[in-house]
């Protein structure tokens, strides 16, 4: 019999992600014009990026703005994967004041993502400044722990997951960051003890740190709910296109592919919609062949992944 | 070992995730009908609703009856419900699902008719393996309750000889083999080709989709069976929840039927029946982590 082997016959794994933008690609633009943007030339997959967020509930009314933008999602056949929270937070400053506002800060997000109807909010791992000791290290590990641990609880109130993104760090250059490596994610997640906690992976930040694609997506496993996909050459955090840097790519079509991941295959490329040396942006059409172009490397991978 | 329900509801996709996401259920298998009636766009955002809160949709169901009946003698009747099929392959494909849930035939009275149905049932699996190798859905074949190609063992066996694909497995239907009494033997001779498994329960006479343990299959037996053959992936609830129920709480207490038939020292029912049973809620009286519990008490 061709089927009576001992385990079940397995059917080689797909590659089954989304292709999606974050909405920064278009932050000279209202979030609801954004959200139209994207999906008049053909994106209705989206994060939607921390600028647009504070946009949206920079007002008393933000309970009603973010309705709306979830209805105008509905309109337009949109679907938001991710979220991110603002750049700035960070949940283990070593000032407990700032610290507590910014734990604040990261439960509001919490309740836009629900009111939003994202599932993921992607999240910094607290200890902007790094650490420079081994003590200031364990600090920043145990203030982390405690910090989402409480947010853990409200994510599962809301039903949100926080995806905790890895950070960069370049060897022998920068103080110790947390969230560097994936195991520093693993270790923190497994601490805190909750299932509402994830992952957000950012290839750039991970190039920059020199982890092996293919190695550090397997380590996410399953609890890679989240990803920030552009490209560097490895000396910085440049957020290009895919082959704008030296990211080896099938490495990180084949890690997706094992851990059989099929959410939000999201380009985060603040290093494409701007004019070089000048604080202005691309003209809009000009952003939107980039997109086009963005599509036709997807679908280049897609295709070679088979 | 996880467990699916099976629910419908994609039309809604917000609210069904809601309800889903409730009852803490992140496996569905759903009908065809759906996927039949939608178009690819509209199918494509339900499921994008779907992954992005972590619900898979595993499974569908294929349409049965004699208009989608594989194993029909009437050759025009029969190609159609081969391209309904094939329709549901790639349908199905556009949300991930990884397997579609086909009979090999429909109930007839004479046994001879039955014989013949399952080699034309091989013939019609034939045609469909080459789109469910291209689409990436696999095709799990049920085992059917008596007096319908399929139901027996041999049947199986034969459709699994004849067509060697990866593609192809079997989703076990473990009432169906408890009405043939043949649940050890089925599961034992078929084991390495399970990609599904239908958990309902029935009293051996009629196929009711009882929800486990409210019939009187032998539990203990399914589960060592399965366990010994390596099969430990998603067992899917062909049910509805026992009066007054949620799915919650019929994923509970399937979850202790089963935990508890594999762990003996914690076995407090006989193999077939309900020992205990809450005269308030009419719930079997089960145990899970150590604590009884039954409707009345769940959630307290």
């Amino acid at each position: 019999m061709g089927n009576g082997s001992a385990t079940a016959p397995m059917v080689p794994r797909r590659f089954k992600v989304r292709l999606s933008i974050w909405t920064s690609f278009y932050a000279d633009l209202s979030p609801r014009d954004a959200i139209v943007r994207c999906a008049e030339i053909g994106w209705k997959d989206l994060e939607i990026s921390a600028e647009h967020g504070e946009m949206a509930t920079n007002g008393d009314d933000w309970k009603e703005q973010l309705g709306y933008l979830r209805d105008m999602c509905q309109i337009c056949g949109t679907t938001l994967w991710q979220m991110h929270s603002p750049l700035s937070l960070d949940v283990a400053d070593p000032d407990p004041q700032k610290r507590s506002k910014d734990i604040d800060i990261a439960f509001k997000w919490i309740q836009y993502a629900h009111e939003l109807n994202v599932p993921n909010l992607v999240i910094h791992p607290g200890g902007n400044n790094g650490a420079k000791t081994d003590e200031e290290e364990a600090k920043i590990f145990t203030l982390n722990v405690d910090a989402f641990k409480y947010l853990a609880k409200v994510a599962e109130e809301f039903r949100v997951t926080l995806c905790i993104e890895n950070m960069q760090e370049r060897e022998n250059k920068d103080p110790r960051r947390l969230g560097a490596f994936i195991y520093d994610l693993n270790e923190l997640i497994d601490n805190i003890g909750s299932e509402s906690i994830g992952i957000c992976f950012d290839t750039s930040h991970a190039n920059v740190t020199g982890l092996d694609m293919y190695h550090a997506i397997n380590e996410c496993g399953k609890r890679l709910r989240a990803t920030h996909i552009s490209d560097n050459d490895g000396s910085g955090d440049q957020h290009k296109l895919l082959y704008g840097g030296n990211i080896d790519w099938q490495k990180v079509i084949n890690g997706l592919k094992d851990i059989d991941y099929n959410m939000a295959f999201n380009l985060e490329i603040p290093g494409e919609h701007r004019i070089p040396q000048r604080n202005s942006y691309l003209p809009i059409q000009v952003r939107d062949a980039k997109l086009k172009y963005a599509k036709e490397i997807f679908d280049f991978i897609v295709e070679k992944s088979t | 070992m996880e467990f699916a329900i099976c629910y419908g509801g994609l039309d809604n996709p917000q609210a069904t995730t809601n309800v889903l996401l409730e009852n803490e259920i992140s496996i569905v298998e759903t009908g065809a009908d759906f996927f039949l009636n939608s178009d690819d766009e509209k199918i494509k955002q339900t499921a994008r609703a779907f992954i992005a809160k972590d619900i898979a949709i595993r499974s569908v169901h294929a349409p049965f009856g004699d208009e989608f009946n594989l194993s029909n003698f009437d050759e025009e009747k029969r190609d159609e419900a081969i391209q309904i099929h094939e329709e549901l392959l790639y349908k199905t494909s556009l949300a991930d699902v990884e397997m579609i849930i086909i009979h090999p035939g429909e109930s007839v009275s004479s046994k001879e008719d039955i014989e013949k149905m399952n080699k034309i049932a091989i013939d019609s699996i034939s045609q469909l393996i080459g789109t469910a190798e291209e689409t990436g859905v696999r095709l799990a074949v049920e085992n059917m309750p008596p007096g319908s190609p399929g139901c027996e063992i041999q049947h199986i066996v034969e459709i699994l000889e004849k067509i060697d694909s990866l593609s192809l497995g079997v989703c076990f239907d473990s009432g169906h083999a408890h009405m043939m009494g043949k649940m050890q033997e089925f599961i034992e001779t078929i084991g390495g080709a399970i990609i599904n498994v239908h958990i309902h329960d029935n009293d051996g006479t009629f196929d009711h989709h009882l929800q486990p343990p409210y019939g009187t299959t032998d539990w203990r037996i399914f589960a060592e069976t399965l366990k010994n053959v390596g099969y430990d992936e998603v067992l899917t609830i062909e049910a509805a929840p026992w009066t007054g129920a949620s799915f919650k709480q019929m994923v509970k207490e399937v979850s202790a039927v089963i935990e508890n038939a594999l762990s003996p020292d914690e076995w407090q029912s006989s193999n077939a029946n309900i020992s205990l049973r809450c005269l308030k809620c009419g719930h079997a009286i089960l145990r899970s982590n150590g604590q009884w519990f039954c409707n009345c008490t769940y959630g307290a």
